[in-house]
């Protein structure tokens, strides 16, 4: 099993700047994992996509993972900045499942009338992952992953 | 004391609210005057006490209410100023850290929060800046106001924004609809001299 994990983009070596830190991009089993956390800025949103569609360009990339169950709040703002990276993804021939919507976010972006149309959505990480031909298998009481299509 | 007695009435019978102040009374080296050192004490036998009669989610704001009188408490108030990007994250953590002080749930946080961004989003994104000010009013019924208001140069399609017939690929006006359907009251008025946007949701 081969996961490496690096930043997507270098920290600032300012110390004073009020930069927050890098989001990590995973490369998985041919995907490409992107997990967003806690409160999620405009640089840090810029930087993440960049590092996605560099990688994309860089390397055979099979699907786009982005998981959002650690971020707070999700606003009209993020909701944009979420759909032009995975139509960015998409149009480089790359399809991408965003995972991980708490209840209080889908509540909240339901009753504003917004809608993630258009971007493919699972509950979780295991659904999205299936969604994008990773497939689940029980052995010996374990489970264990298998990359390929389902 | 009368503050304390003045704000325990507003939640609890005469009976009740009596009861719970002589118990916090018996504390005090002066019955009618707690001192700064007291306060704390005095506000958790408050909190025990109110325990007794009220639910848990109207002891929070009870003793939200109460919490201003001690001495660097938090007020019910938070402004913020709004000019970069940092400053709407500052305001929805500002919006979720009073709604989570009130006491409210997770949902409530999360749609107060979420205004707070598009209201206070709007403002970077289209002047040079303005403010946030976010406040607890008890009500009857007890509800939470933003009020985001700048010098912008104010919203010129405000009715086709309001009645949905603008598609914005900015999001200026999906920000602000969201907000009138997210909140429970909403106004706005906008000229050449800046906007101002009044909103209010009614805690649960």
């Amino acid at each position: 099993m081969s996961q490496s994990s690096r930043n997507s983009a270098a920290g600032s070596d300012d110390p004073r700047r009020r930069t927050p830190s890098p989001v990590p991009l995973i490369e998985l089993w041919g995907l490409l994992l992107l997990p967003l956390h806690g409160d999620v800025s405009d640089s840090q949103m810029d930087q993440a996509g960049a590092a996605v569609l560099g990688e994309i360009r860089q390397r055979p990339v099979e699907g786009l993972v982005v998981d959002v169950s650690g971020v707070w709040m999700v606003d009209s703002h993020l909701c944009a900045l979420l759909a032009r990276l995975t139509t960015a993804a998409r149009l480089m021939g790359v399809p991408s499942v965003l995972c991980g919507l708490g209840p209080e976010v889908v509540q909240t972006l339901q009753a504003m009338d917004f809608d993630l149309r258009g971007i493919r959505t699972a509950l979780g990480l295991e659904a999205a992952l299936e969604l994008l031909g990773i497939r689940g298998r029980s052995r010996e009481g374990g489970r264990r992953w298998i990359a390929g299509p389902p | 004391m009368a503050t304390l007695e003045r704000v325990l009435h507003r939640h609890l019978s005469a009976l009740n609210a009596r009861l719970v102040s002589d118990r916090g009374r018996r504390l005090l080296r002066d019955p009618q005057h707690p001192e700064g050192d007291e306060l704390p004490r005095l506000l958790e036998v408050v909190r025990g006490a109110a325990g007794l009669f009220l639910a848990r989610e109207q002891v929070a704001v009870l003793m939200a209410e109460l919490e201003p009188l001690l001495p660097g408490g938090r007020s019910l108030r938070r402004e913020v100023t709004v000019r970069i990007e940092d400053d709407v994250r500052v305001a929805r953590l500002a919006a979720r850290e009073l709604a989570e002080h009130l006491g409210a749930g997770a949902l409530f946080a999360q749609k107060l929060a979420t205004a707070a961004s598009e209201l206070s989003r709007n403002i970077v994104s289209y002047t040079r800046g303005g403010a946030l000010h976010i406040s607890f009013d008890r009500g009857p019924p007890r509800r939470v106001r933003l009020v985001a208001s700048d010098h912008g140069p104010g919203i010129s399609n405000i009715d086709e924004i309001l009645e949905g017939r603008y598609r914005s690929r900015t999001g200026l006006g999906k920000g602000l609809l969201g907000v009138r359907k997210l909140m429970d009251t909403f106004a706005i008025s906008t000229g050449p001299a800046g906007t101002q946007v009044t909103t209010e949701v009614c805690l649960p």
